[in-house]
């Protein structure tokens, strides 16, 4: 099976180890991996924050880019999540655009629902002897449902000490512009979720979204807290 | 133009145009009870509220004394002389006792114990001497076995603070009147409604505004009893 | 110039109130727990959420025709009714049909709509007492303040607070004991009720099958307020309406186990009018006011439509990462939380409230707690689509932000320009990150690390590692 990657603009430019680690689980699962150099975002960041136009703008070039692929992997629920949920509705109804954009979105996956339950692949191999929880994403769970896949997949992962938190859905507090609107607010609901992970005792909290670790992780380095944070992919591609 | 064709020329305005949302016909199920007599019990005592059984013949007097204990009264006020009719209660009406008109119907129990036929007498009466007595006695239109609920409505003859304003509140119920859940309710006896107020009573009044501290008889009463009866 | 509300403003505030910080997380979680609990309980709770929402969808959509049938059913029963365009139009006829009667003193049951229109601010300029009789309002009355949550309106203060409150305000002894607190409560209020001529009630359903009004409440002050007074007054907003009688048995359950994980309230008032001729006790006059307010104005928008479809449980409050860290009172609104963030824009505007719909990370609790299933984070999402547009309309210049996101789409839509403008932004961070300039430098960095810290760029792009490892 031939997969698109969406590596989303985050991962290619804060986080690209979570980028080579979900190539090289895509490749362990027997798939053939595509990059196309031309991807840059979904558009979220604006479309979030109200200028639709700009984000309509950021969605045509998505989906000229992705025109052709068979599937497509996004390591991301909420970039995955803009492209299934939301594309669709930047364009007026029953117009060929919106269907191009449905049309994406259907052969759009988050990677963990893509190994999970498109591949069918219940683990990849990876061994990683450590005490990890698991944070759900907002849009990953509550916009895509996703919520077993990814458990099955750290389940699977030989020697893994897995910790279910307390309240692990509920929103870290990064939001996307929330996190630099209200700063405050974003850290205050964030610090709660520090103190869901620290009760666990994990060493690793693994999400399947970079954004959402990458507000927790700096909350847990700012207040040299030597818990680890870890994209599912980068747990998935210890082997 | 007046507001109210301004308002309903507005909202027409907003609907045109617009298709009409399909409006749901089947209401959900709800749940039924092998024993409702039971399920009744639980959820009204789980609500504060103290059931009796008075089903068996010669228990509605005892039942009836358990309660005037409990309100610490030795006066029970009665709704209505129609309450003795409807639950057979026996009676006899004191000289004073006249049928009719704004009159407070009530009984005496100076030693909390309770004898048939019951020497009913009666005074006009405000709203301060009914604020001002211990125990009334209503009759239950319905009781809802999924809630513990009983249905208390206004008809002629009756009014709406005679079950308020006494700190303690008795309903006779008829296990006849015992229906699974609220929709029977709502369906038909709602609708068919004639008196002004019907109201749905679950246990003593409450409140929980105070740190979420839970304390039973705020404004309405604070003991709230139902007698079954056959 | 309309007074805007501020969010951003109040929340050092709210964060460093030690009080209400551990009252947000003690009450909330309660509700909370008492909810999910009742919920679970009922095996077709999707089912019955579906039918209330689609009865509302419908009756939103034909709301004319329904509020019609319920004037002309309340109009039989002997009731009279009001249509009042805006709030203040609610407020005349309250003050005014007060002053004809030489009315000095009223009792107040819980009406949010009652806090959205400034009733009690009206009244008190026209030295009307207006005494609140829900416990939790009564306090917030006494001390000056308004409600910080749909359903405990004095979640914010504490025992020892209320306990101070009542010694200074009502002479009661000092007790922190709230059986203490509430018997007092009753005492005193117990007394207004018994004078009080006019009882004013807000309104949870209005049936427009049989004209009932439907009031909801557990303390009995409402029972209280529509039968020793002898005049009742409703108000109620337009949206509540529902069609049929039947609809009720969900809609309660929906409500009230949401609400507060109760399976019924103490008491349900269904109320059809004044009282009859024959009926000893109860109003000799009921007025229904139906309030406009702003709503006929979201009922155009078929989407925000649902909006109201709200049935007032507060569940997404008590849900809300948002609401849980800074309370009500920080989005100085009637309606606060989730559901204040999308109606309170609605009924007033943007720019009279241009942070509501912002404040939020979209998380979508909301809408999975909702009873009636309201999209909350998309309607979010509307509401700031809506809000940027009017700003640009309304601007002669374009804003900062507008300039950034013109200039990013560029960059997003040319991959050449995006993979130069990243190097050059990531070689600039790591300049600024070594010299610690970093937070100075960009605004929305100097906000991220205010409590966190920055991630470090890498040195090289995914892209350009992927490039390097497909080489070798």
């Amino acid at each position: 099976m031939k997969v698109s990657l969406f590596v989303t603009c985050l991962i290619d430019q804060l986080f690209p180890q979570v980028g080579l680690s979900t190539v090289k689980v895509l490749k362990k699962c027997g798939v053939e991996v595509d990059f196309d150099s031309r991807q840059t975002c979904c558009g979220q960041i604006s479309f979030n924050s109200g200028y639709i136009d700009a984000s309509r703008e950021v969605a045509e070039h998505f989906i000229d880019v992705y025109a052709e692929s068979e599937n497509i992997v996004v390591p991301s629920g909420s970039c995955a999540s803009m492209i299934k949920s939301f594309f669709p509705g930047l364009f007026p109804e029953g117009s060929s655009k919106r269907r191009c954009a449905e049309e994406v979105g259907k052969r759009t996956f988050e990677l963990s629902y893509f190994i999970s339950s498109v591949l069918g692949i219940h683990t990849v191999g990876a061994r990683f002897p450590q005490a990890v929880t698991y944070h759900d994403s907002c849009h990953l769970i509550r916009e895509l449902d996703i919520c077993t896949q990814p458990r099955q997949l750290i389940s699977a992962v030989e020697g893994v000490d897995f910790r279910e938190m307390e309240n692990c859905d509920r929103c870290c507090g990064f939001g996307g512009t929330f996190s630099v609107k209200s700063p405050d607010i974003s850290a205050a609901i964030g610090d709660e979720k520090v103190q869901w992970i620290l009760e666990t005792g994990a060493d690793y909290v693994i999400a399947t979204d970079v954004s959402c670790l990458m507000h927790i992780d700096g909350l847990l380095r700012r207040n040299q807290i030597p818990v680890q944070t870890m994209h599912l992919a980068e747990l998935l591609a210890q082997f | 133009m007046n507001s109210r064709s301004i308002l309903l020329n507005r909202i027409r305005l907003a609907c045109a145009g617009a298709d009409v949302h399909e409006l749901p016909s089947q209401i959900p199920d709800f749940p039924c009870y092998s024993d409702p007599v039971a399920q009744f019990c639980q959820e009204l005592e789980a609500a504060g509220g103290v059931f009796l059984d008075g089903r068996r013949s010669g228990k509605l007097a005892e039942n009836l004394a358990t309660v005037i204990r409990a309100s610490d009264s030795t006066e029970i006020y009665w709704e209505s002389q129609e309450l003795f009719h409807r639950y057979g209660i026996p009676f006899s009406p004191s000289k004073t006792c006249h049928g009719v008109g704004d009159l407070l119907f009530y009984s005496h129990h100076p030693d909390q114990e309770v004898k048939f036929p019951l020497l009913l007498e009666s005074r006009p009466y405000g709203k301060s001497e009914l604020a001002a007595s211990s125990l009334s006695v209503s009759p239950a239109r319905c009781g809802i076995a999924e809630t513990g609920t009983i249905v208390h409505e206004i008809v002629p003859g009756t009014g709406r603070l005679f079950s308020l304003l006494p700190p303690a509140q008795l309903i006779l119920l008829s296990e006849r009147d015992l229906i699974m859940n609220s929709t029977e309710l709502f369906e038909h006896m709602l609708p068919e409604q004639r008196g002004s107020s019907l109201t749905l009573i679950t246990g003593p009044s409450r409140t929980a505004d105070v740190e979420k501290t839970l304390i039973i008889g705020v404004h309405g009463p604070k003991k709230m009893f139902v007698i079954l009866l056959p | 110039m309309i007074k805007s509300t501020k969010i951003n403003r109040n929340v050092q505030a709210a964060l460093s109130d030690k009080q209400l910080q551990k009252n947000l997380r003690n009450t909330l979680a309660t509700s909370l727990q008492m909810r999910d609990v009742s919920v679970a309980e009922v095996p077709n709770w999707d089912e019955l959420s579906q039918y209330a929402r689609d009865v509302k969808l419908h009756t939103l959509s034909r709301l004319d025709y329904y509020l019609e049938m319920f004037e002309r059913k309340v109009v039989a029963q002997g009731g009279k009714v009001i249509w009042a365009e805006t709030g203040q139009d609610a407020v005349d006829f309250v003050v005014e049909l007060a002053q004809e009667r030489k009315i000095k003193k009223l009792v107040k049951s819980k009406s949010m709509l009652s806090e959205e229109i400034h009733l009690n601010a009206t009244l008190e300029q026209m030295q009307i007492e207006s005494i609140e009789t829900d416990l939790g309002e009564y306090i917030v009355q006494l001390a000056g303040e308004t409600p910080s949550h749909l359903l405990a309106p004095a979640l914010h203060k504490s025992k020892e607070e209320i306990a101070d409150l009542f010694a200074k305000e009502l002479g009661m002894e000092y007790s922190g004991d709230v059986d203490e607190i509430t018997a007092t409560a009753r005492q005193v209020l117990r007394k207004h009720f018994l004078d009080a001529p006019l009882g004013v009630t807000g309104v949870n359903f209005g049936v427009a099958e049989t004209g009932s009004v439907v009031v909801v409440e557990n303390e009995g002050n409402a029972r209280l307020s529509v039968s020793v007074p002898k005049i009742h007054i409703a108000l109620m907003g337009i949206e509540k309406v529902i069609p049929r009688a039947s609809d009720l048995a969900v809609f309660l359950k929906l409500l009230i186990r949401s609400a507060t994980g109760q399976k019924i309230t103490s008491y349900v008032n269904c109320l059809n009018g004044p009282r009859r001729p024959e009926e000893l006790a109860g109003p000799d006059e009921f007025y229904l006011v139906l309030v406009d307010n702003g709503r006929s104005k979201i009922l155009a928008d078929e989407f925000l439509r649902q909006t109201l479809a709200c049935i007032r449980c507060g569940a997404c409050q008590n849900v809300c990462p948002v609401y849980q860290r800074i309370g009500g009172h920080a989005y100085e609104s009637t309606y606060q939380g989730p559901i204040g963030a999308i109606l309170t824009p609605q009924l007033t505007s943007h720019k009279a409230a241009p942070e509501h719909a912002f404040t939020s990370s979209l998380c979508g609790a909301c809408q999975e707690i909702c009873p009636v299933g309201i999209e909350i984070p998309h309607i979010l999402l509307k509401l700031r689509e809506q809000a940027q547009n009017e700003k640009n309309n309304r601007a002669s210049t374009i804003s900062v932000e507008r300039l950034g996101i013109v200039l990013w789409t560029r960059v997003m839509c040319n991959p050449r320009l995006y993979v130069g403008a990243t190097r050059w932004v990531r070689r600039l961070w790591r300049v600024f990150e070594k010299n610690r300039l970093l937070g100075l430098v960009l605004i929305p960095l100097s906000r991220w690390s205010k409590h966190r810290a920055v991630p470090h760029p890498a040195p090289h792009s995914f892209r350009e590692l992927y490039r390097l490892s497909e080489d070798s």
